[in-house]
């Protein structure tokens, strides 16, 4: 009970965002001729925002199968990157790692590499496992909501996904506080930045991901064959 | 489209998203150890995909106006202020969120 006290807590970020866009989701897919059911499906086995939102789009213009799979791929690609800081944190959670991997998101992510709030009765693991499910929650109420409600929006939200850009910059800004090496900041912030330029906004990421791993391997490297900084 | 579509689009979409997700772990979770160099490749990821992000969720400054501009540095200005103050994320979020959802109004 306190781990899932804990997690809300510091899911509560996540919430209003995922809450927020969920509801858009949900609204597209009401638009495309899509009741709740189909809406929940999508977050309850797919589970990813930008594909999904694609997808609603997809299916009002009735698009052929190739290229909504395409789509998945491009979208997703960049989640590659994401399972390689925590491939020993999830072994250790037995039965629980495939949900774990299945759930990792941008936000989630985020969430990991923040400072977790555990010790006194609550396990990093259990904490994690907790977060994962609220978030997944968030998400399926958001896209049920949006299915049922339509375009009836109560109060104008205009903004609130703001959370997650905050959220991710509270992030970058713990862990600029928790080391005193910056390569790896520097050059995920350098080779975003210049395939943003290069690439225009919509195919950037996954380039700028590209750039940095090579980056960092060669770090990596650097520092396994004994120069040690 | 037939249910039969849907069905494939979704299942189909459904184990991309998830293989993407688990390739890692397959690649590299297998054997007992995991290589010297992807372990310290997974150490110095996130800070470098948390930069992305960052400039992911940015990505509009490239496109809109001086003025919505002016807002959205405005509110990470006030976001950064406030967590370089009170080191606490859920205030700082709420804070950032609160100013730029008033900016965006006025």
């Amino acid at each position: 009970m306190k781990t899932f006290k804990t997690a809300f807590l510091h899911t509560l970020p996540i919430m209003f965002s995922y809450v927020f866009l969920g509801t858009a989701f949900g609204i597209m897919m009401h638009d495309a001729g899509y009741g709740a059911g189909w809406s929940a499906a999508a977050s309850i086995f797919i589970y990813t925002g930008a594909f999904q939102m694609a997808l609603a789009g997809f299916l009002k213009a009735g698009a052929a199968i190739p290229s909504i799979l395409i789509t998945a791929f491009a979208l997703g690609s960049r989640h590659v990157f994401y399972g390689i800081s925590f491939i020993e944190d999830f072994k250790r959670m037995g039965k629980r790692m495939l949900y774990m991997i299945f759930s990792l998101t941008d936000e989630t992510y985020a969430l990991y590499c923040a400072p977790a709030p555990v010790g006194e009765g609550v396990s990093l693991e259990d904490y994690r496992f907790a977060s994962a499910i609220l978030c997944q929650l968030y998400w399926v109420a958001g896209s049920v909501l949006g299915a049922v409600i339509g375009n009836v929006v109560p109060f104008d939200f205009t903004g609130i996904d703001f959370t997650m850009t905050a959220l991710f910059v509270t992030v970058f800004i713990d862990q600029w506080r928790n080391t005193k090496d910056h390569r790896a900041a520097l050059t995920g912030l350098g080779a975003s930045v210049l395939c943003l330029l290069l690439f225009g906004k919509s195919n950037f990421i996954l380039p700028a991901l590209l750039i940095a791993s090579v980056v960092l391997v060669a770090i990596a490297r650097k520092e396994e064959n004994g120069d040690v900084r | 489209m037939s249910v039969e579509t849907l069905f494939v689009v979704f299942a189909g979409a459904a184990l991309i998203t998830f293989g993407l997700r688990a390739l890692p772990f397959v690649l590299f979770g297998r054997s007992k150890e995991v290589p010297a160099v992807v372990r310290r490749l997974g150490d110095l990821l996130p800070f470098a995909v948390i930069a992305a992000l960052v400039v992911y969720c940015l990505k509009d400054l490239t496109t809109n106006g001086l003025a919505m501009n002016l807002k959205t540095l405005l509110a990470v200005a006030v976001v950064s202020g406030m967590h370089l103050w009170k080191k606490n994320t859920i205030l700082s979020v709420a804070v950032g969120t609160v100013c730029y959802m008033l900016l965006l109004r006025i």
